[in-house]
């Protein structure tokens, strides 16, 4: 009996484990992906590219059509990492004819690998200066967070939370400051009654908006159109604002001169670029920041991205780009390559060596 | 019991994946921030460049002739009973409000009048800076030409501090919105500090 559940467990186990690592898993993936983007495409136009990644292609589970449930990007790519793991582990021969199909599995693997860390761990935000303003923070571009400072604090030591996620009934401590979401609205306008929630709208200019309530019943309604809300508790006076996320830089960003080429006889730009100064540990240094010329420090990356003008000042604004995995889809690319160069080299070889032995 | 060589290897590798997918709840975090002066989130359009002044401070106005003061409540700073039964407010938000290309978009919206790109651009690019008599900056976006002439129309006028935008909106029937027009104007011209 106790063999017969072994082999019936067995059976089950290799069975599951020849689909997992199989071609015909693969192919079922690749048509997904295929629908995923066609879908994708068309959802993009009504729905921005930003609502088209997420509901696409960082999901797990998209309804096409608005009520078909189908496999989302993630969950699709997730599947074809293990296809390719399992593949590599159990399918293929631990030959040497099949070194270089070893080495392709795993630079795909790679490249999946390093995509996911991009999507996951990977920030991209803007700081906006105007000549001689300075910044220690880049601002999101789309995200936003509950933030809190004390408005006594010369330092200004803010504690925050990413505001996606949550949802009514969520408690946790700001700081000091310990508070629950009583109300969490994606997208609202404020009222001369408080707030009002707002269904649909272009999801890049959505302005979300909560209320919070506070131990001993005080309640308070931030609104991401709204400025700094002010909260006297327990004598101290704190701020609340709803505002996109803010991340630490590693130093100081001052904006000295912002340059601006036009194109003669139009006001069509030809080129722009900042003179910046960085200031990090008491020493301070100055960077050109121009196109095609970013500024590379402490694992971030700063582009020239636009810039504005009133009135005889501008300002600048770069995009900050932090991507942790920016060399993977390098090194895979290179482990592919290898590997297809060495499956060729066999390949060949044992095609030379067939044919000489058949003379 | 044992398990099969192959299924324990197939758990070897797909707990870690599943290790590595599992979502982390977002947590608190802290930092240390500038002052308002360290970033100006807010001046990120390109086709509207506004007006980037002192932080708003105390903002005083003289309420138009016939206007009834009426009580500001939630955001507003101030709330009137225009001549014409319209209501007026003086609303200063924080800067992530969009800019004015996604504000006129938003308020076309309400209005339910489309645009696309080109016009936007357009109208942004028209929109005239004007001073009040005590020298703050203000910028009328008028949006009664875009709207039909029996719904409701807005004229908004839009100052950019370095802390705030201050909106004061009029909004309402198109006629009566074009007949307070005068009385609207005179209002965003009172403004002083």
């Amino acid at each position: 009996m106790n063999n017969e559940r072994r082999a019936k467990i067995h059976s089950l186990a290799s069975g599951l484990l020849k689909f997992l690592s199989g071609g015909t898993l693969t192919v079922i993936g690749l048509c997904v992906l295929l629908v995923l983007t066609i879908g994708g495409t068309v959802y993009q136009v009504e729905h921005g590219l930003y609502q088209a990644q997420k509901d696409y292609f960082q999901s797990w589970i998209v309804l096409l059509f608005g009520f078909l449930p189908f496999p989302g990007g993630q969950l699709t790519l997730w599947v074809l990492t293990l296809n390719l793991i399992l593949a590599s582990a159990f399918r293929l021969k631990r030959t040497t004819r099949a070194l270089g199909l070893h080495i392709i599995h795993w630079g795909l693997i790679l490249l999946l690998v390093g995509s996911f860390i991009s999507y996951r761990f990977g920030q991209e935000s803007q700081v906006t200066l105007f000549e001689g303003e300075q910044a220690n923070v880049s601002v999101d571009y789309r995200l936003w967070e509950l933030a809190v400072w004390s408005e006594s604090d010369p330092a200004r030591m803010v504690s925050a939370i990413d505001f996606d996620g949550l949802g009514a009934g969520d408690k946790f401590t700001l700081g000091t400051l310990p508070l629950t979401i009583k109300a969490a609205y994606p997208n609202a306008r404020a009222t001369a009654n408080g707030l009002e929630a707002v269904k649909g709208g272009n999801p890049e200019q959505r302005l979300p908006g909560a209320i919070l309530a506070f131990p001993g019943g005080a309640q308070q309604l931030v609104w991401a159109g709204s400025e700094p809300q002010a909260l006297i508790l327990g004598g101290v006076t704190y701020r609340l604002a709803l505002r996109r996320i803010r991340y630490p830089l590693p130093f100081t960003i001052r904006l000295l001169q912002f340059k601006k080429e036009t194109h003669t006889g139009t006001s069509m730009a030809k080129s722009y670029e900042s003179l910046v100064e960085i200031h990090q540990g008491g020493a301070s240094r100055q960077v050109r920041i121009y196109m095609n010329h970013p500024l590379r420090e402490a694992g971030l990356t700063f582009y020239q991205s636009s810039y504005a003008e009133d009135r005889g000042r501008q300002s600048s604004t770069l995009a900050v780009v932090r991507n942790v995995g920016w060399w993977l889809p390098y090194a895979s690319s290179g482990l592919i390559f290898l590997g297809m160069l060495l499956h060729f080299i066999v390949m060949f070889y044992r095609k030379v060596v067939r044919h000489e032995t058949a003379d | 019991m044992t398990l099969p060589s192959k299924s324990r290897a197939l758990i070897a590798i797909l707990a870690p994946l599943l290790l590595i997918i599992a979502c982390s709840k977002a947590k608190p975090r802290q930092y240390s921030e500038l002052g308002q002066k360290g970033t100006t989130g807010a001046h990120t359009e390109e086709n509207c460049p506004v007006h980037a002044n002192e932080p708003m401070g105390e903002l005083k106005w003289t309420t138009p002739t016939g206007w009834k003061i009426k009580a500001a409540t939630g955001m507003r700073l101030a709330s009137f009973q225009t001549g014409n039964d319209l209501d007026c407010s003086l609303i200063p938000l924080s800067g992530e409000v969009g800019g004015i290309p996604a504000n006129i978009r938003r308020w076309l919206d309400q209005m339910s009048v489309n645009i696309d790109a080109k016009d936007l651009e357009r109208l942004c690019q028209g929109v005239p800076k004007s001073t009040s008599k005590a020298g703050i900056p203000y910028q009328v976006v008028d949006l009664t030409p875009y709207t039909g002439a029996s719904g409701e129309s807005i004229i908004v006028s839009v100052s950019t501090f370095s802390d705030v935008m201050l909106f004061i909106k009029l909004k309402g029937e198109k006629a009566k919105v074009l007949a307070d027009r005068k009385a609207f104007l005179s209002l965003c011209d009172s403004l002083s500090r």
